[in-house]
């Protein structure tokens, strides 16, 4: 395990990025995966429907084709759809945990965790033995929309902690990609709501506006020498 | 009714259609910290419009202590801390004595994104007009620029700079953008200091530049 300040992890952040950033975060697993792709956030409810799981393995497998990341938070349901996903087609997956590295949850998950601490990567802002609250959540949400270039919220109620997420990469200024299978459940407020402040609707059908803004892997370091 | 044009300036020049440009884009519209110099890249651009075209006679006119910044709206709705680079943009040039921040418009219905939409359905002046509104202020600006992160066709500008028309009238207009798009693929510099009207076309739904 190493503690690491964000920075050292994600790069320089501006002021709008060190606003929620946590101090530090302690890792564990291959951190050269920070390095090896674009990384986008496949997140949504714990108690997902088979459909909302159908999504999240389909994104998973197209992400995973295009070299790309599979972020997400090692909960139940679209989690770890999503995580498992990756790894069963060969690509690489990074668990943003809610809880420090020496704890699971939710506990049927600890095989899968030992497995991406093993062969991946698992990220906490959470010191080692500190009691897990529910606030710690939230706040994790949006570290990982800070560590993700891009996140899609596959499925999620009014009151998901996916949410959370979302707002915070819309207030980062990252793409915010929400399905259009959700966008289209009339019961629910908040996909209206975060489309009126910049998100996007992503049809399974069609992932090109997904792929057209992740990044090309070294442009920071070509852009300083544009000028 | 919609002004007719508008004089605006810009310093770079993407194309994109082009992968090697995507990433650049993407860096500017989250103000990413530059790792090599360690400054954002719209406190960098702002530095770079200041050395090399401060002095530069074409340029002059959309800088100086009298002007008026003015931050374009984003497409989308906006909450109080979320990152806006156009005003970020200002305030990099504001830091460097170019001019004063005025945050005077706010987009109060979202419109579709450029970027997203196919040519035929993307906003036009009207719909960016209709959905902007200025501020209240007490100030009455003489020299005002419009200050964007990318120029397109230009319908956001035309619209806003309508807009600020009608609430100062005595005010010269005008809009700098660090990034004017082109469609040209044997396009390769970066760095293309560049002056132009955006003109409104005859049937009022596009542009031109």
């Amino acid at each position: 395990m190493e503690r690491l300040m964000l920075n050292e992890l994600i790069g320089p952040l501006n002021d709008i990025e060190k606003k929620s950033a946590p101090p530090y975060v302690y890792i564990e697993g291959n951190r050269n995966l920070m390095f090896d792709g674009p990384r986008v956030s496949i997140v949504g409810s714990r108690k997902a429907s088979l459909v909302g799981i159908d999504n999240s393995i389909l994104l998973a497998k197209a992400l995973v084709k295009k070299g790309v990341i599979v972020v997400s938070g090692l909960a139940e349901g679209i989690d770890t759809a999503a995580h498992k996903t990756a790894i069963k087609e060969g690509g690489k997956t990074i668990a943003v945990l809610g809880t420090p590295l020496d704890t699971c949850y939710p506990a049927e998950n600890s095989k899968l965790q030992e497995e991406l601490t093993k062969k991946h990567l698992v990220i906490s802002q959470f010191p080692l033995k500190l009691p897990t609250q529910r606030g710690n959540f939230p706040m994790r949400n949006r570290t990982m929309a800070l560590i993700s270039h891009t996140t899609i919220i596959v499925e999620a109620s009014d009151t998901s902690g996916s949410l959370h997420q979302g707002w915070e990469a819309l207030r980062l200024g990252r793409p915010l990609f929400i399905l259009e299978s959700v966008v289209n459940n009339k019961k629910l407020t908040w996909p209206k709501e975060m489309i009126k402040y910049g998100a996007i609707v992503l049809s399974t059908k069609n992932l090109k506006p997904l792929f057209d803004v992740l990044p090309t892997s070294d442009i920071l370091v070509n852009l300083d020498v544009a000028f | 009714m919609l002004l007719s044009n508008l004089k605006f300036g810009a310093f770079l020049t993407y194309v994109p259609k082009k992968e090697e440009y995507k990433g650049f884009i993407q860096t500017l519209k989250q103000d990413k910290v530059l790792p090599n110099s360690g400054i954002t890249i719209c406190e960098r651009i702002a530095k770079e419009v200041k050395e090399k075209l401060s002095n530069n006679p074409k340029f002059s006119e959309f800088f100086g202590s009298d002007v008026y910044l003015v931050p374009v709206p984003k497409s989308s709705l906006m909450k109080p801390g979320m990152l806006w680079v156009s005003k970020r943009l200002a305030e990099e040039f504001s830091k460097l004595d170019m001019g004063k921040v005025f945050d005077c418009l706010e987009r109060k219905i979202q419109v579709t994104k450029s970027s997203l939409a196919e040519p035929k359905n993307r906003p036009k002046p009207i719909d960016h007009y209709n959905s902007i509104i200025v501020k209240k202020c007490l100030e009455e600006p003489k020299k005002i620029v419009l200050i964007d992160d990318v120029i397109t066709r230009g319908a956001t500008l035309l619209g806003c700079a309508t807009r600020l028309k009608e609430a100062f009238p005595d005010a010269s207009i005008k809009a700098f953008v660090a990034v004017q798009s082109m469609n040209d693929k044997n396009f390769k510099k970066i760095e293309d200091p560049y002056t132009s009207y955006i003109t409104l076309s005859n049937d009022n739904c596009s542009t031109n530049r």
